[in-house]
This record gives structure tokens, sequence and C-alpha cells, in this order.
């Protein structure tokens, strides 16, 4: 099956997932946000360009079914896309631990950036406990599922190779 | 080896336009989509999408939620065990009561008190279900399975028996949005009634004097009141305490009508929180804990007046301040929402 129809039908699950279920399983009513894990496990595998383009089209679909502005997801997905793309290629990113980290830490950069710029637009408030709450939810919970959705995107077998290779 | 530099320099430019081009095209839907011409029509398109995928969102809750439930439950283990316990003797005696599904019976009252709403008797109504809980994490919002097509439009406030729950802010064909009274962009105005400069603590509006249902339900811990009033002059003596009331504990109150004053404040959600914050209120009045408050009835009010809202949780005036703080729990418990009312009542224009 070529990449990008496995990515769609990929996609397409996951905003299923996060729309459908992923309400449940709240932390004082904030919930991970498995799209942005999507964006960075498929942008690491694919580029900073290939990954932001993708980020962009996901944000402008999953914009539909959030209640932000408009667009706020696809800046979010473009950025997150980019800078994962762009820190693909570094050589700590091997240890797959180090690598489900830097996710984690990287969603929970982009729900703070969407923080921001919501303030910055007068639609929310403060950086406060909920900043907080949605920071330590998308951490840990990115950091936790990073792998399951890297084997998912392809990249996990890929990488496991190349570190067998390395160590053949 | 210049060859080879010019052309990564080549990548890198296309790299860096293409990435630009994506973030300007992004900011261009934003301020489209903010304030721009486009925001309706997006808005329009958002409803569509929506209405599109609840069916399919509702099929992967039905069969994910037993799933769900599970896993929430392994989570409380040993809560759930030290229930258990209590729970298996008991299950003898009610065993031979239950011949009909719980589920469905809690679901049967929760939609019959729906239907007999103690504040909006003449109003006509909508029953909704919440398909979704939490929709978005930068804003408390909930979504409906009913939409354009039911009589839901944007701007009807949305209730259960318990009190006000927020006001629908988008609606689609077959759902709507509603963003929560806890939301730190919803302003509320409210009413605070006194007798002779005490609060009133009743669960209906002083100026109705029928017999009303106490504003409480599922289990959730709210004050009940009660009062006495004589005569015109006498101040009303209320006690009150936080007690869990059942969803058929009805209580006959008549409110005072006697010197009744009310004063009109502010209520707004609090960022973090699932309670309000009270403000603008007049530095001559003393509100107390356990107070009852109720949106107000002021020309252009954004809902219905006398909707209870929720009781004062907490008075805190630090020295020096004219005006304390004042927490306002919510009637309304928003994290097990099943049922709701949307009353077809619009703001004045």
């Amino acid at each position: 099956m070529p990449y990008s129809i496995k990515i769609a039908a990929l996609m397409v699950i996951v905003l299923i997932v996060q729309l459908s279920v992923m309400d449940v399983y709240n932390y004082n009513l904030v919930h991970d946000n498995l799209v942005a894990l999507l964006v960075v496990a498929v942008a690491f595998k694919v580029g900073p360009v290939r990954g932001a383009t993708f980020g962009f089209v996901v944000g402008l679909i999953y914009g539909l079914f959030s209640t932000t502005i408009y667009g706020t997801s696809s800046l979010e997905f473009v950025l997150l896309g980019f800078v994962a793309g762009r820190s693909s290629n570094l050589n700590i990113f091997d240890n797959l631990l180090v690598k489900s980290v830097f996710a984690g830490i990287l969603t929970s950069i982009a729900a703070v950036f969407v923080v921001i710029f919501l303030k910055l637009l007068d639609q929310a408030t403060d950086i406060d406990s909920a900043t907080v709450n949605l920071v330590l939810v998308n951490f840990v919970a990115n950091t936790l599922l990073y792998l399951p959705m890297e084997k998912l995107t392809g990249g996990f077998v890929a990488s496991s190779n190349d570190a067998m290779q390395s160590v053949l | 080896m210049a060859r080879r530099r010019r052309r990564k320099n080549r990548s890198r430019s296309k790299t860096q336009s293409t990435i630009i081009f994506l973030i300007l095209l992004s900011l261009t839907i934003v301020s489209f989509a903010y304030r721009g011409p486009l925001s309706v029509k997006i808005s329009h398109a958002q409803n569509y999408a929506r209405d599109v995928v609840s069916p399919i969102q509702r099929g992967v809750q039905s069969m994910v939620n037993p799933i769900s439930n599970s896993i929430i439950g392994a989570s409380n283990y040993n809560e759930i065990a030290s229930q258990n316990k209590a729970l298996q003797r008991q299950v003898k005696v009610l065993q031979k009561q239950l011949k009909s599904n719980i589920d469905a019976q809690t679901r049967l009252s929760e939609i019959t008190a729906l239907e007999n709403l103690p504040y909006a008797q003449s109003m006509p109504i909508v029953v909704a279900q919440v398909i979704n809980n939490s929709l978005s994490n930068y804003s408390q919002t909930i979504e409906l399975d009913k939409g354009t097509t039911s009589g839901v439009g944007v701007g009807m406030s949305v209730v259960t028996p318990q009190g006000l729950v927020g006001r629908v802010i988008s609606a689609g064909g077959s759902t709507c949005v509603v963003l929560l009274i806890t939301d730190p962009s919803n302003t509320i105005s409210v009413t605070l009634y006194f007798n002779n400069g005490q609060p009133i603590n009743s669960s209906t509006p002083p100026s109705s004097t029928a017999p009303t249902t106490t504003a409480a339900s599922n289990g959730t811990t709210q004050p009940t009141t009660t009062q006495s009033t004589a005569t015109s002059q006498s101040t009303a003596t209320q006690t009150s305490q936080p007690a869990s009331s059942s969803p058929s504990s009805t209580t006959a109150q008549t409110a005072p009508k006697n010197n009744v004053t009310q004063i009109f404040a502010l209520a707004n959600g609090q960022s973090g929180s699932n309670h309000l914050s009270l403000s603008f209120v007049p530095p001559t009045a003393s509100p107390g804990n356990g107070q009852f408050i109720f949106t107000a009835s002021l020309n252009g009010g954004d809902y219905p007046p006398g909707i209870p809202v929720g009781f004062i949780s907490d008075v805190t005036i630090k020295p020096g301040n004219l005006q304390g703080s004042i927490d306002v729990a919510p009637f309304v418990s928003f994290t097990n929402l099943n049922y709701v009312d949307v009353l077809q009542w619009l703001p004045a224009p």
C-alpha cells in the first residue's frame, strides 16, 4: 500500500478516535491531542517540508471539528511538523525513549503555543493551572503513546531495522 | 563541491519558502475565520462537518464506552474494591427489586424531569443528549445531538432541572455546540435576593410563590435550605447546610415576598476551575455562603430570568478591600451530563 494512502487512512482513524474517545480520558477536563502526536510521528519520518505540509492539511481538517478559531490547528501543526521533521536527523533520536520524550515535549509546547496565540487574539485567559494540566496531559500521554504511533506510521520498523543493521 | 553547495543552498531556501508560505497561509485562514468575511461560511462548514461525523462519533462511543468504563474503574481500584464489599451485601436485597434496566430508568427519569422544569413552565423546550463532553482544550464546550432542524438556534439557553448549563454558540442541522457557564469567556448577569438585608436562600426567585423542587439531583452536594417568614418586618431566619439529595426529593418552599430586595451582579467562569466568580456586587450588600443565585431579569440579558445558576460557596473579604472575592458553585455537575433542555428563548435583539 502506498505510504500516502496508509497515512491518510491513519489520519482518519486518529481523527475519529480523537473526536469520539479522547474526551472520556480527561484530566480536569483536559484531554490528550493524538492528532498532534500523529503529525510529529509522520514528520519524523518524512522530514520538515512534507511534515509541515501534512500538519497543515491535518490542521485544516481537525479545525473543522474543533471550537477554536479555524486555522489555529493548521498553524500549530505546521510548526510542529516543521520542528519535528527538522530534528529527525539528530543522532540522539536513535534512542527511542529520547524520541518519545521529545515527542511529548514538542506536543506540550505546541499546546502552550496555541494558548498564547489565542491569548493574543483575546480568545483565552491567562496561563494558569488549566495550561499546566494541558502541558502535563500532553507530555505524559504523548510520551507513552509515541512508540505505538510511530509503529503505525512505519517509522518504528525502519528505525529498528537501522538499529539492527548498525549492530550487525 | 561548489555545485553541491549551490544545490544545498537552493534546497534550504526552497524549504524555508515552503514553511513560510504554509505559516502565512495558516495566519490568513485564522484572520479570515476570526473576524473576516468568511467567518460565517467557515462556521457553517464546521457545523456541517460535525453533523457528518456525529453518527460515527455515537457509534464509536457506544462501542468504546464499556472498555472506557473498565479502564476508568481499574484506575480507581482501591476505592472500588471497598465499595464492592459494601455493594455485595446489598446486591441480594436489590436483585429482587431491580427487574428492569437501571440505566434506562435513570435516563427516563432524567428526561421526565427535563419535561417539567420548575422555572420554565411556559417555555418551549427541546430535549437533547450530550454527545461530546469536551470539544476543545481551550474552551469549555459540550456538543448536543440536536440542531437547527429540531428548532435549536444560536443564543438559546441550555438547562437541566438543577439549573443553567450554558448557551448555544453554534448550531448545525443535527448538532449544536454549547458554551458552558464555567467558561471564562461566559459572563452572566445574575440576581441575589435579600430580605431586610439578609440573604434569601430559596430555589426559586422570590417573585414566584409556587411550591418548587429543590434544585439537586444525581448525588451532587448542594445546600438545602429551610426558612421561616412571618410578618413584613420580621427577618427571614435561615439555616443552610450541605446535604446530598436525590432527584426525587421535593421540598415545598414558599419564598418570602416581604421587604425583598434584589441586587444585580455578574458571574464569570474561571479558567481551570469548575466554579464561577461573582463581581460588581455592591459593597453595601452582604451575600452569605449557600445563597442561591439566579439569572437576572434585566432587559437584553442573554438568559431567561429566574434560572438557578448556583450557590455562593465562599466569600472572602481581604482587609482594606471594598469588595470581596465571591465564589459560586454551579448547581449542575458538568462532568456527567447526559440529557439537557434547550430553551427556545432568544435574547431581545
